[in-house]
């Protein structure tokens, strides 16, 4: 009996000693979990228990001007006084088709209430877009990790809720799950917009440069709402991941600073609320093209040491994951002034080749040109 | 009498012996002992099994991951004669974590063939000012002070409250192309420490070189070169 019980600790001392560290580390990164977890504020970002009501947007799906749009129910939490919540899911089915349509993104709508106020926020999650297997096939959920994008965790969400005189309900009533309250998505009017997509600098001396988009877009686009004949806001972001036949490349040559903007299309929605009526836009897809435009030259004179980056004679130069770049009025469609952020991925891609110079210079805005958001280029101001 | 030798005489039974209580405490006193002992050997052996399998194991990393890391993923390229040694410079390490990173090893993956030569690898930290010599016809490159050069084997990665403005440490390959042609790496694999504990990060920042210049304008850089080797 006590050798028994020597094997028996000898046996788990060993399955303790032989965890791989490496398999430790990574098994601290690999988070699965909830679609999305933060807190619900009243006004002042004070912690308010309430209501929040998860649904999913239907981006991708054939829609008509006139048609109203069904939203995916996905979850629902209760935010205790702390104004914590958590809502968690598999990929259902209907998830999954939404992925596969939006390059692996689902876009979601999650409403809070508290005290007969309610707000809105959009946000998207990352599940990639691999087909089902044999032996998923016959289940209707499938456990996923909701990432921000392939490379990114998801952060928490703080839903803050409007000032209560502008968003109240009508009669107080609480709100239950059907679109937070809100009633009847109705698709009123499309335009196509052309939106910056990325910038691309080339110093002096430099043969060709070029910017690469596509085939898979790879945007995260603001989504603006309003109430009644009030300004539009922010309220988030939807990510548009739709495919085309091909990237689109923009080519610049020695000492051009380019603007490079390509065009999407914009949803106008009307639907009703307790509060009223609403508006929302929205980005749908991106239609595969690309115009650009001379923008102002930034150069690297002045930048800091750190951020300068140097380049023999013909050498070449490629960004093949670019980082992330918000672009402020990134379109106007409307009457809304959205944002833009594209570089998330392979699919947005930048690439510099230099003539017999010396050298040449590259520089970033919060970094060197490795790493940095923004490249500049040359040696002007 | 007679007495036959094969015939007994008589059977005695088998009694267990006699119960003595001091006998006892001994007997079961040496067992406790001796099951401690051997405990402390397993014990011993087991930690001492852990203290090898954690220094010797490492915590893997992608190049965006873990307390050193680039978050860069670039080609560069750079034409030169046979023979010449060039600069690559892009992979610039930086040390998220409040402790130092000590370098121990750096290996290019795959490894290298005989159409190309690293022959030598320095480092230098923020008195090299400047964020990258990302490529240059010369090794090591110009305009950064002799001094600012140090050996790769124990250079230090600062932590972050040492390294405020992010210059991190970058390192600095002299590499030479030894037949015509255009040959290169995808990964550069970088073994450190900090304190006790061992880490690998796997580099993104690859290189391609091609020589002679006469044949060559330009290298490629993009990362289809690479597919068939990963």
């Amino acid at each position: 009996m006590r050798r028994w019980q020597l094997c028996l600790a000898l046996s788990f001392l060993a399955s303790v000693i032989y965890v791989p560290a490496a398999d430790a580390a990574l098994s601290a990164e690999d988070k699965a979990g909830a679609i999305v977890a933060g807190v619900l504020t009243d006004a002042a970002d004070s912690p308010v228990s309430g209501s929040l009501d998860l649904f999913a947007w239907p981006t991708g799906r054939p829609v008509e001007v006139g048609q109203t749009v069904q939203l995916v129910p996905v979850g629902h939490d209760r935010a205790a006084k702390d104004g914590r919540f958590s809502i968690a899911s598999d990929l259902t089915t209907d998830l999954a088709e939404l992925a596969r349509l939006n390059g692996g993104y689902i876009n979601f709508v999650l409403y809070g209430t508290a005290d007969g106020v309610i707000e809105e926020t959009h946000f998207s999650r990352y599940v990639g877009d691999t087909p089902v297997t044999a032996q998923e096939a016959g289940t209707a959920k499938r456990p996923v990790e909701w990432r921000a994008s392939p490379e990114e965790d998801a952060d928490p969400v703080r839903v803050r809720l409007g000032d209560a005189a502008a968003a109240k309900t009508a009669d107080d009533r609480p709100i239950h799950a059907m679109q937070g309250g809100c009633s009847g998505m109705k698709l009123i009017e499309s335009q196509i917009r052309p939106t910056v997509i990325g910038e691309l600098r080339a110093p002096d001396d430099t043969e060709t440069a070029t910017f690469a988009y596509g085939k898979r877009a790879d945007s995260e686009i603001g989504v603006a709402s309003q109430g009644g004949q009030g300004p539009w806001a922010l309220s988030g972001s939807f990510h548009i991941a739709n495919s085309q036949a091909g990237e689109i490349t923009q080519r610049a040559t020695s000492g051009q600073h380019l603007l490079v903007r390509s065009r999407f299309r914009y949803d106008r929605y009307e639907y009703f609320c307790p509060s009223g009526r609403r508006e929302k836009v929205v980005a749908r897809d991106w239609l595969g093209d690309y115009q650009s435009e001379p923008t102002a030259v930034r150069g690297c004179a002045g930048a800091p040491e750190g951020r300068l980056g140097r380049y023999g004679p013909d050498g070449s130069f490629h960004r093949i994951r670019e980082k992330a770049v918000q672009w402020d009025g990134a379109v106007d469609v409307f009457g809304a002034s959205l944002t833009a952020r594209s570089g998330y991925s392979q699919y947005v891609r930048g690439d510099w080749s230099f003539g017999g110079a010396p050298e040449h210079l590259l520089c970033g805005d919060n970094g060197g040109p490795l790493v940095a958001r923004h490249i500049f280029a040359g040696t002007s101001a | 009498m007679p007495v036959r030798a094969q015939e007994a005489l008589g059977t005695l039974p088998i009694v267990e012996p006699p119960v003595v209580p001091a006998e006892t405490g001994r007997v079961e006193g040496r067992r406790i002992v001796r099951f401690a002992v051997a405990a402390a050997v397993m014990g011993g052996v087991a930690l001492g099994l852990v203290v090898m399998q954690r220094s010797s194991g490492r915590a893997m990393h992608a190049y965006d991951r873990g307390p050193v890391r680039t978050e860069s993923d670039t080609i560069t390229g750079l034409p030169s004669e046979i023979g010449q040694v060039v600069t690559f410079g892009s992979i610039v390490l930086r040390n998220t974590s409040s402790k130092p990173a000590i370098l121990e090893r750096i290996r290019i993956d795959p490894p290298l063939g005989p159409e190309m030569s690293l022959v030598d690898v320095k480092v230098a930290g923020a008195d090299r000012r400047i964020g990258c010599v990302c490529s240059a016809a010369e090794f090591p490159p110009h305009g950064i002070p002799a001094q600012a050069f140090k050996p790769f084997d124990g250079a230090v990665v600062p932590p972050r409250q040492d390294d405020p403005e992010g210059l991190g440490v970058e390192i600095f390959m002299g590499l030479r192309v030894n037949t015509t042609g255009e040959f290169g790496f995808r990964h550069a694999i970088v073994d450190y420490r900090i304190g006790g504990k061992r880490h690998r990060v796997k580099l993104n920042d690859g290189w391609i070189g091609c020589a002679p210049r006469a044949a060559y304008r330009h290298c490629r850089s993009d990362a289809a070169f690479f597919e068939a080797e990963d």
